[in-house]
């Protein structure tokens, strides 16, 4: 479980705490979306369970563990990885092979084990084809694949990612949310999802909506989009179905409310 | 300001071994005060085809002619390209100099300067008394995104061209480039905007151009693009939500109109289908 707590951060003296006394519990094999908008924490938060950044006071708990404990980063950082928006900034070696294999070998784990979790990680992302290929050379969907299987070979309890399609075209976006959704479920791991996508919150078990550096709301996608107005409010973008729903609930047909993809829309109307 | 597509073919690395076609006999004209939104897959050609408007590639075979500009030597100078995230090619020292940088390149008076990029920062909302001096890497995202914007409208184009402005950009960001991009060409410029977000095309754009592996597959009012819901389909495309839900409708033996493509065209046609059904008492 990670555990954060009263958690409080600011980028410096002179402007106002980005995180301001969150507190927040990750159960073990969830998918939480972590939504808000830009300035609200999201981004600080996810930096912060696994010690890239280090509260200023509160803490954050890994298992147990403390990110602020200096010789607790490296078994922390075995169990939560992470994942950035811009694959280009996080990809670093000369082949794909080679890249899974670099954070693996910073941590000075031996040879055989290495390799051990390099071909586990190809086979998981369905890379094994692309092995000996210059990252640089991939699209943007299997570079950011390349990453997650990067991360995973590291850790293989929490995965956290900042907003990790938000650079990638529709198909891209696809081919990565297919990857997660099987990490997920083959590999129980735990998923933590920074994103601005209302449609991929929906893959979400739990959604958490930041606001000024805490925990605004914290419920299901359902809940969360049963309230267009409060989306609104919250700089967010209402999925369109639900926003059409709300439309046409508010115009009398009050079944409607709360219909979140294209299918259940109309099958509800159907039944008008 | 026109321009005029013909027979224009892109091709990367021509005679190397990875020789690629971006674009392949692309005939295309957008007129003077059009708003037309460009879209397609990764790959479809849409970024080469904004190179090639803009006048920073030459294209391998065909023309682009570009009529009406006020510097008839120098045509593609009336033309403004917003890059694909533009904020990675930040340089300046302040955001006046970020942003004065174009307009002195086209030989405006040191003097005149400022006036310019005043007036370009206050187009882009950005408060040009509290930016003035700041170093454009110490703003948020959002803030670069306009900054780098006003260093293209600071040279006034005739023609501008954003690649993906909306990219990475949060709910707030994005209405606000939307609206940015129904002022400008208010104002009588010629818009292309390339984009992948179906939904900001069908509310925005007046036409819209699909591209699918560099030639164009489809090109029409939105009405009409957005309810070719195979064709779309068949580029990797998915129409937006309102237009497929007015599709599935259809397709459960619904009588109304494909050409509702927006969240209030959908809303209008379903309720008086509604309202119909109900008078008829058959719904």
């Amino acid at each position: 479980m990670i555990e954060v707590k009263d958690l409080h951060y600011s980028y410096s003296k002179q402007e106002a705490p980005v995180l301001n006394g969150l507190d927040l519990r990750i159960e073990p094999g969830q998918w939480l979306a972590v939504v808000g908008r830009n300035g609200s924490g999201k981004s600080t938060l996810a930096r912060c369970l696994n010690g890239l950044f280090l509260p200023e006071s509160g803490s954050v708990l890994v298992d147990g563990m403390d990110t602020a404990e200096e010789s607790m980063l490296y078994p922390i950082r075995e169990r939560v990885a992470f994942v950035f928006q811009n694959p280009d900034n996080q990809l670093v070696a000369t082949s794909v092979e080679d890249d899974i294999a670099f954070g693996l070998e910073n941590l000075g784990i031996p040879r055989e084990e290495i390799t051990d979790r390099v071909e586990q990680a190809l086979s998981v992302m369905r890379l094994a084809d692309k092995r000996d290929k210059p990252p640089h050379l991939l699209s943007g969907g299997e570079k950011q694949r390349v990453a997650i299987a990067g991360a995973i070979a590291m850790a293989s309890t929490y995965l956290v990612l900042d907003e990790p399609t938000a650079m990638l075209d529709p198909l891209m976006r696809l081919e990565v949310i297919d990857s997660l959704t099987r990490l997920h479920r083959e590999q129980g791991l735990t998923i933590i999802y920074v994103t601005n996508i209302m449609e991929e919150v929906l893959l979400a078990d739990r959604v958490v909506l930041l606001d000024q550096g805490r925990v605004a709301k914290d419920c299901t996608p359902a809940e969360l989009f049963s309230d267009p107005a409060y989306l609104i409010e919250q700089g967010l973008d209402v999925p369109q179905i639900s926003y059409l729903a709300g439309r046409l609930a508010d115009a009398g047909y009050e079944s409607l409310r709360g219909a979140l993809a294209v299918d259940e829309l109309a099958d509800r109307l159907c039944r008008i | 300001m026109k321009i005029t597509l013909q027979h224009v073919d892109h091709i990367y690395q021509e005679g190397g071994v990875s020789e690629t076609a971006a674009l392949r006999d692309v005939d295309l004209t957008i007129d003077d005060g059009e708003l037309v939104a460009v879209i397609g897959h990764g790959g479809s050609g849409k970024s080469t085809l904004a190179l090639l408007m803009a006048g920073l590639y030459q294209p391998s075979s065909g023309t682009v002619e570009l009529t009406g500009s006020k510097d008839p030597e120098h045509p593609f100078r009336s033309v403004g390209l917003v890059f694909q995230y533009p904020e990675q090619q930040l340089f300046g020292e302040s955001v006046f100099e970020e942003v004065a940088f174009g307009a002195r390149n086209q030989g405006t008076a040191e003097d005149y300067l400022p006036v310019k990029v005043r007036e370009a920062l206050e187009q882009v909302g950005l408060d040009p008394d509290v930016m003035w001096y700041r170093s454009p890497f110490s703003l948020s995202g959002g803030q670069k995104r306009r900054v780098c914007i006003a260093g293209v409208l600071v040279m006034d184009p005739q023609l501008i061209i954003l690649d993906e402005p909306t990219a990475g950009l949060d709910e707030g960001g994005r209405k606000w480039i939307a609206q940015l991009v129904r002022r400008l060409n208010e104002e009588g410029r010629t818009v292309v905007w390339i984009t992948h977000n179906m939904a900001e095309a069908a509310e925005v754009a007046r036409r819209v151009i699909v591209l699918k592996g560099g030639r164009v597959l489809l090109d029409g009012p939105p009405q009409q693009v957005f309810s070719e819901e195979e064709t779309l389909m068949s580029a990797h495309l998915t129409p937006p939500p309102a237009a497929r839900l007015v599709r599935e409708l259809q397709r459960r033996g619904w009588d109304i109109e494909a050409s509702a493509v927006t969240v209030e065209g959908a809303a209008e046609e379903i309720l008086s289908h509604l309202a119909s059904g109900k008078e008829g008492g058959h719904a």
